[in-house]
């Protein structure tokens, strides 16, 4: 195999582990959020109050909006109560038949944050309130996932680190390995040759090494999404594949870039 | 004839004095010059300018084209075999005519035995003539060449010289700096210019 076989192999090599790695990082990034998204909706405080008035459940709402780390509330009147326990009450004819039970409304507040200290305060500052009866943070199983999130939090910021440390090592790779090409922008530029005329010359390789590598590193993705976690990783958008096609080109135009101004 | 290069009342100053001033030249296709000069004459300064690849100090230079400066800067794609050097230099040639060119300069400087030899392994000279023969297989109107001769042996030189008077009956003006007097073997016709105390004169 000649030298400029070698170096095309070597280049397509480095951009394909490149673009692997950045496109492992977003997804990573992207499945990560949607999870703590999930976990996050999952936590709520469940408050119980006798207000039923639509005006009072709306003051009460905004009471409780106003307090600081609450992101939304959601409030279920008696009837939404009702409605929602309907399939799980079997016997629900007898208990509506009980004249003097009075089911009370239904608060779900939804934190901003996954810190289960600030979730405790903020449900003894909503307990405090005279229209609440009762609040319930979940016990013992939601400090459980508390403890779980931490701890997936740190796993991924070590992980994200990981990722990162392989863009950026595969991005000086895949930038090295453009040098023969850089190289040979110098040699003609030296010998009296327009740059423009240079960069026609070069356009094939320059095109086919980044957009090769980007469909290659792309099958890579996909077949690791398919074949080891598919329900868990959520495979590369539409506007990561731009960002992608954006960075494929980055190492090639960043070297050809830096030595036509150097030779011009 | 077609002129190439017009320069008029060139100076050059550097920080300590001047290196020439009011030098005049007009380089029209298919001319062979020869600039002697002594050493820090000025020679690869006016080459400089010649190529604009240097300002001058003052007058005025008028070119039509961009003219190739071969001098001993000038890089070699290191990794790659002697013919792949030259071949580089011929993009827009069909590969029949590539490879005829190619086995012809290579005849001609020499260098046909080290076709193969990547460019790291050569010699000083090697290198130079190398060096030499990617300028001469330029397809271009003009070819400067500062003080090519400076590594050579002398049958490098005469070899060297022949590439470039073919060149020439090609239609390509040549331009050669050095330091040695104008050769025999340039051929009849060459201008003779001399760089000497900050002034050129045509002998």
């Amino acid at each position: 195999m000649d030298n400029s076989a070698k170096n095309k192999l070597k280049a397509l090599a480095a951009h394909t582990l490149f673009l692997t790695c950045a496109g492992a990082l977003l997804m990573f990034r992207a499945s990560s959020g949607t999870y703590f998204e999930k976990i996050r909706r999952s936590i709520f405080i469940t408050a119980y109050t006798e207000c039923r008035g639509e005006e009072e459940l709306d003051a009460l709402k905004n009471k409780i909006e106003a307090v600081e780390g609450v992101k939304k509330t959601v409030i279920l009147t008696e009837d939404e109560v009702f409605t929602a326990l309907e399939g799980s009450l079997t016997k629900k004819d007898m208990l509506l038949s009980i004249g003097n039970i009075k089911i009370p409304s239904l608060c779900k507040i939804y934190p901003y944050t996954l810190n289960y200290e600030k979730l405790r305060k903020i449900s003894d500052t909503i307990s405090a309130f005279s229209e609440i009866k009762y609040s319930d943070t979940g016990g013992k199983a939601v400090k459980g996932l508390f403890i779980f999130a931490e701890d997936f939090q740190k796993a991924v910021i070590f992980i994200t680190a990981l990722l990162l440390l392989g863009v950026l090592s595969s991005a000086l790779a895949a930038a090295k390995s453009m040098k023969y090409l850089s190289e040979r922008f110098h040699f003609l530029s030296e010998r009296g040759i327009a740059p423009k005329n240079i960069v026609l010359q070069y356009a094939v390789e320059m095109f086919l090494i980044p957009l090769t590598s980007l469909i290659v590193s792309i099958l890579i993705l996909l077949a690791f999404r398919q074949s080891n976690c598919g329900n868990i990783i959520t495979f590369l958008t539409a506007p990561q594949i731009i960002l992608l096609i954006g960075l494929s080109a980055l190492p090639a135009a960043a070297r050809a870039a830096a030595r036509l101004i150097k030779s011009a | 004839m077609k002129l190439l290069i017009k320069a008029d009342n060139l100076w050059l100053e550097n920080s300590r004095s001047v290196v020439f001033k009011n030098a005049h030249i007009e380089i029209k296709a298919g001319e062979f010059i020869w600039l002697e000069g002594a050493q820090a004459s000025g020679k690869s300064m006016l080459m400089g300018i010649l190529s604009q690849k240097r300002k001058p100090s003052k007058g005025i230079i008028s070119s039509s084209l961009r003219a190739p400066l071969c001098n001993s800067k000038c890089t070699l794609l290191e990794n790659e075999s002697v013919k792949n050097n030259i071949k580089a230099v011929l993009p827009e040639k069909p590969l029949d005519d590539a490879a005829f060119t190619v086995t012809e300069l290579l005849k001609s400087m020499n260098l046909f035995s080290l076709r193969n030899v990547p460019a790291r392994d050569l010699s000083r000279g090697q290198r130079q003539m190398l060096n030499l023969t990617t300028f001469l297989a330029l397809d271009t109107e003009i070819l400067l060449f500062d003080d090519p001769m400076s590594a050579l042996d002398n049958e490098s030189r005469v070899l060297f010289i022949q590439a470039a008077d073919k060149k020439h009956r090609q239609g390509a003006a040549i331009v050669i700096s050095s330091t040695l007097p104008c050769p025999g073997i340039c051929p009849s016709g060459t201008r003779h210019f001399l760089l000497k105390n900050g002034q050129l004169s045509e002998e």
